[in-house]
């Protein structure tokens, strides 16, 4: 009897060890890229160009875009595509998502970053953490899974928004009023009108 | 009117609408989420001159615990229903819409006897709180393949984090 209360304890003890590492885990690989993140955008002293490279360096390694991209579509559109037609959509929609996710630092200023405890959640990891400025507190959530080269972000939630839910349901109607072709199309046409926006800012600055 | 004043206004503006914070905050059991929102009001009515200032936050460090009626009746169990877009207050579903009746007779500037000086204290809120919301509209609508569709699901995964929390 004592064994096996013993047993069960250390199993106890061991299985919650293991949630701890993965949280922990997750903490101090997102904590360290949103503070430098952080401190690329607030010191505001390379051109657009150099800071948009400097961050995306930053967070590649822990974004999976290629994961976000299947995401979008959702296993009921991305399975029937061929190889070509996946790559294709990839490529256009992670540049587009980053070019989003870029354009959405402009709004950054001098929110006061606070990092909440992540938890885990079956096999993922969900990190909370707010942005506090002066008048006003947005919630924010990271969501990761184990991948084959570590924990990777595949979706965010702003304001409990998942970025990957909102593109999805867009790009179901699209495709259902269509097919693959037509969201290309759509997105390449967005990603014109994005980069216009784009030049236009920094020509103001 | 420079930026400072237009977020004093509506610090004001929100600090009136306590009413119907406490009341749904209630009406959810939420007691401590009350209590905080008691605490906040006559705080920032008295130290904080009717609600210009929010010393409640920045010095007690008491956020505001934002309910109305819409998520009331999310949180026993009442689903959104279809989707609508209201005129003047945006995406809306019908649970929150038919929610804008009560959390209407608990809004003071409801009950100003002039029923234009009402509609007209609250357009002057509107406008004070669109002006401190400019180019989002613009920012959401270069993300959208479909802008209808982005509007809509962003409001309702929106209404159910906060009806969850």
């Amino acid at each position: 009897m004592k064994f096996l209360v013993g047993a069960l304890l250390s199993l106890l003890i061991t299985g919650t060890s293991f949630a701890d590492d993965d949280t922990k885990c997750v903490e101090n690989l997102m904590k360290a890229r949103l503070d430098a993140v952080a401190s690329v955008v607030q010191k505001n002293d390379s051109s657009r160009q150099e800071r948009d490279s400097r961050v995306l360096e930053i967070i590649e390694p822990v974004f999976d875009f290629s994961k976000m991209a299947k995401l979008t579509l959702g296993r009921k559109h991305w399975s029937g595509l061929s190889k070509e037609k996946k790559e294709e959509f990839s490529n256009i929609f992670i540049k587009r998502l980053k070019a989003s996710y870029l354009d959405k630092l402009n709004l950054y200023t001098d929110e006061k970053i606070v990092y909440k405890t992540p938890v885990k959640i079956k096999k993922k990891v969900h990190f909370p953490i707010e942005l506090i400025s002066k008048d006003n507190l947005i919630t924010m959530l990271y969501k990761f899974y184990k991948s084959k080269s570590g924990w990777k972000v595949y979706d965010v939630e702003v304001q409990g928004v998942s970025i990957i839910l909102t593109y999805r349901s867009q790009f179901d109607q699209v495709m259902s009023d269509g097919n693959i072709d037509d969201l290309i199309l759509k997105l390449k046409e967005m990603k014109t009108e994005n980069t216009t926006a784009l030049n236009s800012t920094k020509n103001n600055e | 009117m420079p930026e400072p004043g237009r977020l004093a206004i509506n610090r004001c503006f929100r600090n009136l609408m306590f009413p119907i914070r406490l009341a749904n905050n209630l009406l959810q059991l939420k007691f401590k989420n009350a209590g905080i929102e008691t605490l906040r009001f006559g705080v920032n009515t008295t130290i904080g001159v009717l609600g210009f200032g929010d010393p409640a936050r920045s010095y007690f460090n008491l956020n505001p615990c934002k309910e109305d009626f819409g998520q009331t009746l999310g949180r026993y169990g009442i689903g959104g229903g279809f989707h609508i877009v209201l005129p003047v207050f945006g995406p809306s579903n019908l649970r929150d819409a038919i929610g804008k009746v009560p959390d209407y007779f608990l809004n003071p500037i409801n009950y100003i006897e002039d029923g234009y000086a009402a509609i007209g204290v609250n357009a002057f809120d509107r406008e004070n709180y669109g002006s401190l919301h400019i180019g989002e509209y613009e920012a959401i609508q270069k993300d959208a393949l479909d802008f209808y569709i982005l509007m809509r699901d962003s409001y309702e995964q929106n209404r159910k984090m906060r009806i969850k929390e």
